[in-house]
């Protein structure tokens, strides 16, 4: 967990425009519909980390990031993958997103 | 979201925007900025980076993006306006004399047209192309560009009148 830990926050560091990788191998997730939990909403900072850390880790191994240009903060998030488009909407629904992303096409769909 | 001031909009829309941006610059580094709005048209500048999933947007599609982000967010009469500027990859740096040998033989060129393309030596092109003489920082750009423009010229002289072979350079 520590070293996972540190190797987020330093792949943090180098995309302060975001990341999302799969746990433990921290390969780039690439593919299918993504949305994040709701649980992990307005997780930033190391505390943020931690909590998003955890919970990616007891549910799809997904976790992510982005730097917050207004405060300076980075946020945190778990994030689950879909290959169906009704079954990330529904997700996202439950979830209260106001919209998952498409990486296949780079594509935002609003909800 | 670069210029959202210059949009007549709550907070709440703009946060909207905001979000958008976030999700294309976290997983497509697509980048969004708001040039211009004047009552009848908003004039957003798209553009897109390298990325780690290595998917590249054509200038269509960034449009597509763009209206998808913005419609329902500015009024349905403003007329959205895109500027969209695709990644190019800078393949300068890791051009080889392999990739310079290919591009010749698809314009069907031989060294002696090179020779008369770029006024050097024989001898000296063929120590580069044989791969006897490292390929120097101004070879490499002066391939590139050949390269380049050979590409530009071809795709405008097969457009409009259907020559099909890079002699007609020569």
């Amino acid at each position: 967990m520590t070293n996972l830990f540190e190797a987020i926050k330093k792949i943090a560091d180098q995309n302060p425009e975001g990341f999302t990788v799969q746990l433990p191998d921290l390969s780039w997730v690439t593919s299918g519909y993504i949305s994040a939990y709701k649980e992990t909403q307005n997780c930033f900072g190391d505390e943020g980390l931690t909590k998003a850390l955890e919970h990616a880790l007891s549910h799809n191994n997904i976790v992510g990031g982005w730097k917050n240009e207004d405060n300076k903060m980075f946020y945190f998030d778990s994030s689950k993958t879909f290959d169906s488009l009704d079954e990330a909407i529904k997700f996202g629904l439950e979830n209260e997103q106001i919209a998952i992303f498409d990486l296949n096409t780079f594509r935002e769909i609003k909800l | 979201m670069k210029g959202i001031e210059k949009l007549n909009l709550s907070n709440d829309k703009k946060k909207l925007l905001d979000k958008s941006e976030i999700s294309f610059k976290r997983f497509a580094r697509i980048y969004f900025e708001v040039l211009r709005c004047n009552g009848i048209e908003v004039v957003v500048k798209v553009w897109q980076l390298d990325n780690p999933a290595k998917k590249y947007l054509s200038a269509k599609e960034l449009i597509d993006r763009t209206k998808g982000v913005f419609s329902g967010i500015v009024p349905d009469d403003l007329k959205i306006n895109c500027r969209p500027v695709p990644y190019e990859p800078n393949d300068l740096r890791s051009l080889t004399i392999d990739d310079v040998k290919k591009d010749l033989d698809h314009f069907g060129l031989k060294p002696k047209d090179l020779v008369k393309l770029l006024d050097i030596d024989k001898s000296s092109l063929s120590l580069i192309l044989s791969e006897n003489r490292e390929l120097s920082k101004a070879n490499r750009a002066m391939f590139y560009y050949l390269i380049k423009y050979l590409t530009v010229s071809f795709n405008e002289k097969h457009a409009f009148s259907g020559l099909n072979h890079a002699h007609n350079f020569i």
